[in-house]
This record gives structure tokens, sequence and C-alpha cells, in this order.
């Protein structure tokens, strides 16, 4: 233990180590997007207020930019792209696709890794429980009203529309 | 040329130790749900980030007898994940069912929330109102401070620089009605304007004792203790709450900002204190 | 025929690229040897720049240069001219040299990492000469008040007239009269502003912007950096929402700048708080409305006189007077109106479009004022509005031209049914603590600019030799599913799947002219000129079809993206197979273009209604219950339109209840960050149910108008209209905050 002016850390980013010296104050949002060439996380505010740097950290759903990389130091990182292994995701993305949920696209991936731990959470939840649940994830383009329709059909089983 | 530092304890004894080396030029990181917008907002320099954040000594909760112990880094959802928060601490769960965001719930620390002396922090009010007390440590021992004297200023507390909010504590409240408001100008994402929680023991339609603690109304969160002298033994009816909603507004100082007037937050005071207990009692 | 592309709710060409995390945004571009760029942008309201240190940054390792307006060229220009040659006052630099608001430009970084140009930015040492700020217009036409420009603060005055007002007046039975204001807010596009910029080393700089208009860039770039046209590419980027706030030429000029000046790729991007402050934000404005009414409810005469925060730059503050004025005249059938607008420089964020360029301002005014006559006079909303609405092929008063099939009424009927207006408006009022609303209002919007400004588009469309096509546009697809339906438009007319056509957007060296991505004009102009691109290669392939059948192409006929001799479809060749053959055989090419230009000034309609729950211990107001009717003529692909709708609302319940941007009275922002800038979330929406009247517009591509800007237009003063409904109130200032709502409340 000692005293560092900057940090060796290694972190799995999809299945992928990526190791690199960062400085002690850099966020996890920027080492995923400049060190790990992960550019679909998104920054909207850098500040934990808008939820499109949204990621999965050693399996708790997190706003990459309130994260220290440091911290991130020797954990698995699952972006929208690691998470696409999984049935879920790709249904997810399907049904965004299709229920016309994107507009911009520009918070997609952060609510699509929010909307798949949620999920997994609650396989049955009500509109406003989805509501609820992507409260943390601004979006502006589409009301919200095309997102809550495509989680709710993949909850439903009903993916494609 | 870097203004910033980084260390990792890897036990509370280094993480004490550390701070006893490095006295105020230390910030503990936790969930930094904090520290990082303050870095960001530059309101943050110059200082080491003590990364606690793997610290096994600090998580976890734990029920002993009558006392319910919260680890300082246990986390907002992980009190809404708990059995006894939810049933033996109602008011508090009520109060993490709406902070922040679900995102930020999973990286918030209750001991961050507590240490950041925000006089709008929606963990600090319900554990106000549960009469918590706070384990300190530091590298000669520890300390326990009643919450209600944590506090010195908005963003200020008690603590020297080499100590640690290692827990926080309180009774379990299983007897009691409680209820906890956040009013806020939406359902979550947003900070509170006022908050309130009220923790009760009733004897029939009889107030035996109340606690009632608030949120965003003075520069530190604060008990209403006239307003629950006030109540305490009353039976409740429409005439002793309009009283007791009068009362309370004597006993903030609330501020004008961004968010809300003075005016406005100590009318919010009175009415949300009814309907707490109202809703308490429902 | 049935439709078999059109009409249907395709998805976006673009969404697997969105979904998967494959869409590469301007911020998530990288060029070899790229540097990043970081702005300082003033703390002080109004300032002159007594000196600025440089040294500590430019000494610090990493950075390459750090630029001020002494280092800058001395060109002004206007940010917000669109095309080439067009005349406006210019009144920004790359740099300032002095600060106008909190938020200026005062210097530039340029460093190897975007983590170096933001600490060296703050070791830039800046000694201001502080002046009074003049923060509001009243105040800063007031004597005395030192000039933000040299001209002085007031910026312009514009008046438009009908009829004869002044003749109304002294007899009208009934004249009222409100003072209403509309909020400086954010556009709140997730994308924070962003640009990239590298030059060749022939002197040609290629600017990749999520931008809206790249012909209005490339006019912008090459005046500031006094280059041929030809020497400045700027493509269009995927651009991650934008809602005007990227409509004007913002960061592309300083970018290439620093490109060229520094001989490497610069990237630009810019935070939230910089988004918020130093982009565009919709113009704030103060308007008093009068109206002379007859008891029966039969508008006689109007007048509107507004006063319009420029905030500190020109901009498109001129331009914006003028459009609020022209919008106001084609809602209502007033024989007399009158519309005075004065545009007032100040020392805040600089005012822009925002979605509907006045629209969503100058119906706040007529509509909140519609149901304050309606009140007056004991009339329902609804019936009001239907004695006054404009009619189908109405004219508009101020410029002879029809507005077109103007189904507003429809709109109104059809609102009023599926929201259930009557019976809710006879369900008692609930007592206690919370109060039921209802409130609708009704708004138009253009869909081209047509007789204003020059409306034409150019296209090309090839045909490769398997069949698959390439339609070459320059038109920027914002999001709402552009290229989708140019897609649809083609493959409709050629009977073809619509995957078959890759659709390529705005750039200026590749592309074709378009005049930019504004004014809901995409879908009527661009969509018209698909349409006709297509059919022209149509007759390409019928006549070259023809000479391979050895016919007449009237003896052709087509389907399912075959061609056959009538009679003989069992002898059908391909679209692919035509083409194929007849480049061999008869030496020619398959593409085609034309050039589109609007011949009529068709206007888009809807009427919102929208149901309220205030809290009267509170304040707080919750919608519970939104109906958006859109007078669409018809919708290319119904699910963008609805997915625009509900955004659209989503941005109008925000102005309505929640979003301002607060600057004090000494000009210090007070709500830089979507901590306190509060845009609606998820759980704070109510469903929204959107109704199309589909009855054709003629000169848009299968009788569709635009709904882009539209979509947001009523909904503001709908959800105002609910409050004031719910508590009897007059409320006439957005957005309508709980502690505003409260102190109206305890007033009595």
């Amino acid at each position: 233990m000692e005293i560092m002016n900057e940090v060796k850390v290694t972190i799995n980013v999809n299945g992928q180590q990526v190791t690199a010296t960062v400085a002690p104050e850099e966020s996890l949002l920027d080492f995923l997007r400049n060190r790990a060439g992960a550019t679909e996380v998104k920054c909207g505010c850098n500040k934990g207020d808008c939820g499109t740097c949204t990621v999965v950290l050693d399996g708790q759903t997190v706003k990459s930019c309130l994260v220290l990389a440091a911290q991130a130091d020797n954990k698995q990182v699952l972006t929208v792209k690691g998470l696409e292994k999984e049935q879920l995701m790709q249904d997810l993305q399907v049904s965004f696709a299709n229920h016309g949920a994107v507009q911009c696209g520009f918070c997609t991936p952060g609510m699509l890794v929010t909307a798949k731990t949620f999920l997994e959470k609650n396989p049955q939840p009500s509109r406003q429980e989805i509501r609820e649940a992507l409260s943390g994830n601004l979006c502006r383009c589409t009301g919200y009203q095309k997102i809550v329709d495509a989680v709710a059909a993949v909850a439903a089983g009903k993916n494609d529309k | 040329m870097n203004s910033f530092a980084y260390i990792k304890p890897r036990t509370k004894e280094e993480a004490l130790s550390v701070l006893h080396e490095l006295g105020a030029r230390a910030k503990i990181a936790a969930g930094c749900t904090n520290v990082l917008p303050d870095i960001k907002a530059k309101k943050l320099a110059d200082c080491v980030l003590v990364d606690i954040s793997s610290l096994a000594e600090l998580k976890g909760i734990k029920v002993t007898g009558e006392t319910i112990t919260l680890g300082s880094l246990v986390t907002i959802s992980e009190l809404l994940e708990s059995e006894a928060v939810a049933s033996d601490a109602a008011v508090l769960w009520q109060a993490a069912k709406v902070f922040a965001d679900p995102l930020t719930r999973n990286r918030a620390t209750i001991g961050g929330n507590l240490a950041n002396a925000s006089p709008a922090g929606d963990g600090i009010v319900p554990l106000m109102a549960l009469g918590a007390i706070v384990t300190v440590e530091n590298v000669n021992g520890k300390r326990e401070i009643p919450l209600e004297d944590l506090f010195t200023g908005p963003g200020q507390n008690a603590l020297k620089p080499d100590e640690l909010i290692t827990a926080v504590s309180f009774a379990r409240a299983t007897n009691t009605k409680s209820n906890f408001i956040k009013f806020g100008l939406r359902k979550s994402m947003a900070i509170s304007l006022v908050s309130i929680a009220v923790v009760m023991e009733t004897n029939g339609d009889k107030l035996d004792r109340i606690r009632i603690a608030l949120g965003a109304l003075a520069p530190t969160p604060v008990r209403a203790k006239k307003t629950e002298e006030l109540l305490a033994g009353k039976q409740i009816g429409p005439e002793v709450l309009e009283q007791a909603s009068e009362l309370i507004k004597t006993e903030v100082e609330p501020i004008t900002d961004v968010r809300a007037s003075r005016e406005y937050r100590l009318h919010l005071t009175g009415v949300l204190l009814k309907r707490a207990i109202e809703t308490a009692l429902a | 025929m049935a439709l078999k592309y059109v009409g249907h709710s395709l998805p976006s060409k673009d969404a697997i690229l969105k979904v998967t995390g494959q869409m590469f945004y301007t911020g998530d571009m990288q060029l070899a040897n790229m540097l990043y760029a970081k702005l300082l942008l003033s703390p002080v309201a109004h300032g002159l720049i007594k000196k600025i240190d440089t040294t500590a940054a430019e000494n610090m390792a990493g950075v390459v240069k750090v630029f001020t307006y002494a280092d800058v060229p001395k060109v002004p220009y206007n940010s917000y001219i669109w095309y080439f040659g067009q005349d406006e006052p210019k009144t920004e630099y790359l740099l300032s040299d002095k600060a106008r608001f909190v938020g200026d430009r005062i210097a530039v970084v340029v460093a190897e990492s975007a983590a170096i140009a933001a600490r060296a930015v703050r070791a830039i040492k800046v000694e201001y000469e502080e002046l009074p700020a003049a923060t509001n217009p009243f105040e800063a036409l007031q004597g005395g008040q030192v000039a933000i420009h040299p001209g002085g603060n007031l910026l312009d005055e514009v008046e438009f007239q009908v009829g004869d007002p002044e003749q109304v007046w002294p007899g009208a039975e009934v004249v009222i009269t409100d003072t209403i204001t509309t909020p400086r807010t954010h556009h709140a596009a997730m994308e924070t502003h962003a640009c990239l910029a590298a030059c060749s080393p022939d002197g040609q700089v290629t600017i990749w912007s999520p931008c809206q208009g790249v012909y209005g860039v490339r006019a912008n770039v090459a005046e500031v950096l006094k280059l041929p046209l030809n020497k400045v590419r700027v493509i269009k980027a995927p651009v991650g929402g934008s809602f005007g706030g990227k409509q004007e030429t913002l960061l592309e000029p300083l970018t290439a700048f620093l490109a060229r000046a520094t001989g490497r790729p610069v990237l630009l991007v810019l935070d939230r708080r910089e988004t918020i402050l130093a982009t565009r934000t919709r113009t704030a404005t103060k308007s008093v409305i009068k109206s002379a009414v007859t008891a029966d409810g039969t508008l006689l005469a109007r007048d509107i006189e507004t006063v319009i925060d420029a905030g500190a730059y020109t901009a498109n503050s001129r331009v914006i007077a003028r459009a609020m004025g022209k919008k106001h005249f084609r809602l209502y059938r007033i024989p007399h109106m009158h519309y005075k607008a004065t545009a007032v420089y100040t020392n805040t964020p600089v005012a822009g479009g925002h979605r509907a360029w006045g629209s969503p301002q100058v119906c706040a005014v007529t509509e909140i004022h519609m149901d304050h006559i309606a009140r007056q006079l004991g009339l329902d909303p609804v019936e009001l509005r239907l004695k006054n609405l404009v009619q189908p092929y109405d004219r508009d008063p101020l410029s002879g031209h029809s507005l077109g099939n103007a189904r507003v009424r429809d709109c109104l009927h059809t609102g009023a049914r599926e929201f259930g207006w009557w019976q809710k408006r006879e369900r008692p009022q609930k007592n206690g603590r919370f109060r039921r609303g209802i409130g609708v209002a009704c708004g138009s919007h253009p869909i081209s600019y047509f007789s204003a400004h020059q409306d034409l588009t150019s296209m090309s469309l090839k045909m490769h030799e398997d069949g698959s096509l390439t339609l070459n546009t320059g038109l920027h697809d914002m999001g709402c599913g552009l290229t989708t339906a140019l897609a649809q438009i083609v493959a409709e007319e050629l009977e073809i799947d619509p995957s078959l056509i890759n659709v390529m957007e705005a750039d200026t060296e590749r592309g074709l002219y378009d005049i930019g991505t504004y004014a809901s004009r995409n879908t009527y102009v661009g969509g018209a000129c698909a349409l006709k691109v297509a059919r022209k290669l149509k007759e390409l392939l019928l006549q070259q079809a023809a000479i391979l059948f050895k016919t007449t192409p009237e003896y052709l006929a087509t389907g399912a993206g075959k061609i056959w001799v009538k009679g003989q479809e069992t002898q059908s060749r391909s679209y692919g197979e035509i083409v194929a053959a007849a480049m061999l055989q008869n030496q020619v090419d398959f593409i085609v273009s034309t050039t589109h230009r609007s011949a009529a000034l068709p206007v888009a309609y809807a009427a919102h209604f929208a149901e309220v729950e205030v809290d009267i211990e509170t304040g707080l107001v919750q919608v519970v219950d939104f109906v958006a009717v859109h007078d669409v003529g018809k919708a290319i692909n119904p699910g963008f339109v609805e997915g625009q709708i509900h955004g659209g609302v989503q941005m109008g319940i925000g102005y309505a209840l929640y979003e301002e941007i607060k600057i004090t009275p000494e000009g210090r922002p007070l709500n830089d960050s979507f901590k306190d800038y509060f845009v609606v979330n998820a759980p704070e929406m109510p469903e929204v149910r959107v109704f199309l009247v589909e009855k054709g517009e003629a000169g848009g591509p299968f009788g569709a108008k635009g709904v882009g800007e539209i979509a947001t237009v009523p909904a503001a003063p709908a959800v105002a209209n609910a409050v004031n409904n719910a508590l009897g109130t007059n409320f006439c200032d957005l957005p309508l905050t709980p502690a505003k709502i409260l102190a109206r409340l305890k007033q009595g």
C-alpha cells in the first residue's frame, strides 16, 4: 500500500483485460472510452445526472462517470456490447429497434443496460415499474413511451411486436 | 503536475493509519457519487483519494438483539434489499426507495451520505428520526456520536481529519409507526426541496413519543424537538396537527436557493409534517 | 392501390447500429495524431479583458498551444447564417476580446489529450475589468446602460399588420389583455456539442459535425478562414439529438481554425455545462397580447407586442422576431392583426432556434390568452377555438399564400372525442388536496421555406447492377428516421423492398445541395424530391427495358422490382438484370438526379389536450392524461411520427412545468447541469395518446406534411390551461413551478 500519483489498473472490459496507467481522479467512463475503446459507453453529463454511461460493474448497474477507474481495478465491466452475448440483451436490442425506442440513439446503450439488469430482477414489471427503473436514464427524443413499450414487450415475451 | 493522488488501504487498520498520516489531505473515496462530481466541478482538488471501497470490515448489515448496525459502506440498494431494514427501520427503507435514482443507489453508501453532510441528505434524515448513533474511528480507537451532533454546517461534520465513519446503528423500530416524505420536483433524480421523517410510538390513539427529522430546512438536517414535545402524549387530531405544523416552522431556518425559496420551504414543512404523521398513522 | 411501404412503421435503418453501440458519434471519432481542444469560458457576465496569461498553461507537458482573441482571425460572423451570402449582422468572433456573458469563449487550449487540455484551461489566468451587466431586456434598454455591442443594446424592431386593429378597439364589446412570459430553455439533446476537423496538406479542411446544415457550416467556415468553398468539406456526423441546438455554426469555425493552425486533426467536445451556457438557448420572451372579441366569441382584432431576449450576440434573434410574428397569423381568422417585436441584447447566454423557432413562444401566448377569453365570456375553450380557427385552404393574411389542407378543426374534433373533453368538462371539481383540470391548445407550424428563402433540395439516385440502390441527398437525419422514410418513399414508387436502398446524408463534397434540415421540411420537401427522383429512375428503367424487350414503354408492366411486356409476365426481368444488360448493351449508366423546389407554404397543425392533477397544498402538478392529434397529411412511417410527437410532448411538459435556465440579475447561471435543470424523466411522463389526421397535402410525397417541430408547439399551453382550469387561475408565466402556483393560491 502506497500513495500513488498514478495508478496501474487492469479492468476486464467485455472479456478483454485492459491494462493502463491512470490518473487517480480518472473515471471509469474515461477509462472505458479513452483506454478500452468502448465508445458505446456515452457521456451526456459526466456528473451522474443522465445515465448515458451506464454499465455493469461486477454485477451492479452503475453510472460509469461516478466510479473511479482505480476502483474498478481487477473487476469486470460489461457494456451493451459485452451483454450482447446474453439472450435477454439481444431480445431487448431487437425490441428497441422494432418498437421505435431508438431515435437519436445516444441514450440507447445506457438505457439497454439499465433495462436488462432491471428485467433480471423484475421479470414481470408494470409499466410504472419500468418507468421507475429507467428514471436515472434521460432521453430527449422519445418521451420514453416507446422505450417502455419495448421493455414491456420483452417482459411479455413478445419481441417481434 | 497532478493535484490528486490515490491510495487503497487493504484493511480498516491500514485505512486509519493512512488517515492519521495524511490528515486533512485525505479525501475518502467510497461510492464516489459525490466525490467524482465534486472533482469535475473543481470543488475538490489537491488531495489524496483514500479508496476504502473494498474494506470488508465496513460492509454488511448486522442485527444484534435490538440493534441494527449498518457498515458505512452499505449501499442504498443494500438497504432496499434488506429485510431487517424493511421491517424494523421502515422509515429508512422508504427513504432508500426515493434516494436519487436506481443506478446511483447501487453505488452511494450510507457512510458517504453521512460524511457528505448535505442539509438535504436523504439517508441522514430517516436515520436521525431513528435516533441513530454514528461510530467513528481513528488510530487511537473509536467514539460514538449521536447522529444529530454529527453535523456542524452545510457539507461539514464533526469528524476530525483522521477519523473515519465505520458504522451507524440504531434501535430496531419494531413497534413504531413511521413515514418518510421527500418533496422534490420529480419523483426521482431530484434533490429534496424538503424532506421529513417521523418515527412514532403510539398507544391506542395516543402518541407516546415521536421523533421528527427534517432535511433541507437548515444548515444541517435537524430534529424538530419542540414539535416532538408538543405532540408527545397527545391524541392526534386536526387541531393538534395544525398547532404542530405552525410550531415546526419556528424550528427551522431554510434558505432560498435555485430549488426553492425560504417561504416555500417553510410552507412545505407544515404540510409535510401533517402528511407524514397522517400517513404513518393510516 | 394499397401502399406497401409508405404508411407502415418500419424500424429505422440505423437502429441496429444504435442498439449495438456501433454508431460513432463525433466524440467517438479518432483520427491519427489527433489533438483535443478545450474552451475557457468567461466567468463574468460583462467585462473587459485586461490581461490573459497563458504561460503556465502553455508550459504544461502535452499542451500544444493556447489561443486567445489575439491569435485568431479578426473576422466577425453570425453563427445563424445558413446559406451562402445571407446578410445578417455579424457580432461574433472565434474568441472574444470582451466577455459579454457567463459562458463567452475567451480562450482555447489544444493538447495531446482531453485531460491535459482540461487541466491547462484551469492554468490560464485572465484579469477582467468588470462592467455592469444587463441581464434582462427591459433593463438593457434603459438609458445609461453599458452597451454590450457598439451600436447599443437594441438589436432590432419589427412590425407586421393586416387590417387596422386601431379602428376596432374603441367599439369592441370585449377587450382582453394578458402579459405572458416564456422562459429561456436548454435543448437538452443527450449528445453534447462536438466537432472534429482535419486539414490536408493542400489546405482543404474537413469537418465532421452533428449539424443540421452542412452548407451553412461551410459558408461560415469559409468566410472566417477566408477559404474558397471547395476547400471546406463538411460532413454531417450522426446527430445525438439537436432540436435546433446544433443548427447554428457554433464549434466548426474555431475547430477548423485550430486544425489549420496546428496542422493536426482537432476534436472539440463540450461538456454539459458548456452546452447549456455556451451554445444556444430557446429565446425568452415577454409579450402583451390584446384581443377584441364579440360576446359570442368571434375574434375581431388582435395585437401582440413582444420583447425578445437575444442574449449576448445577434445569432437568429432578428429573424426569430419575424418568425414569431408570421406564425401568429396562421392559426385563427382574425381580420385585424398587429404584431410588434423588439429584440434586445443582454449579458446572458445567446438565444437561438429551439424546436419550432418561435412557435412554442407565440403559441403559449395566444393559447393561454384564448382560455382567458373563454373564461371571461363563459365559453367552452373548444367551442371558442372552433369559432375562430382557420379553414382548409384559407390564405395566410400576411403573405397571401394558401395554408394548404389545414385540418386543425379535424384535430380539435378528434382530440375532444378521444380525450373525453365534454365528459371531463362536466365532471364536478374535487374538493381537498388534489384538483383536476383539463386544457386544450391548438398550434401551427410551417413545413417549408417557400416564399421566405430558397427552398430547394437535390438528390441523385443510382441503381447498381444487382438492382440495389444508393440515394444521395443533402439531408440530415437527426434520429427521427428520415433516411428510412426516404427509402420507404423510393421503395413504394419502385415497388421494391426499402432494405435495397442506401441513403447517403449531407456531405458538401460528395453529396448534393440542400438548404438544411430546418423548418420541418425534410419530409415535405425532401420526401417530395425522393419521390421525383424515383419516378425519374423508373422512367429510365422503362425506357431501357423497352429497348431490351424491343418494344415501347407503354407496352411494359412493372411489379415487385420486375419489368415485363404486358401479358408476358413469365418473361419478366428484374431491375438488376435490366441495369446490367443495358449498361453492357446500351452503354447507359443508371443514375438520375433532380432538384425539387417547394411550390407552396402549407402549414402543419395540431391540437393537444392535457389533464392535470394539482396538489394545492404544495403546488405540484402531475400530468395524468395527454392526447395529441396531428394534421400530418399522410404519415410515411406512423411509428416515427408518433415517436416525434411523444418527444415533443415531453419537451412541452417540461416547458410548461419545469424547464428554465435561471440567470441571476448579476448574470450568474444558477442551474448549469441536469441536477437542477430538469428535463422530464420517465416516471413523470403520462402515457401520450396520439391520433393522426391524414387528409393529404398536395405537393407532399403521398400527401405527407412535416411533424418534427409542431410536435412540441401546443403541448405547453395545453398543460398551462389545464392548471388554470384546475385552479381557476390565469397563470401566464411559464414554467408553472410549484412555488409559483402556491404563492398564487395563497393570495386567494
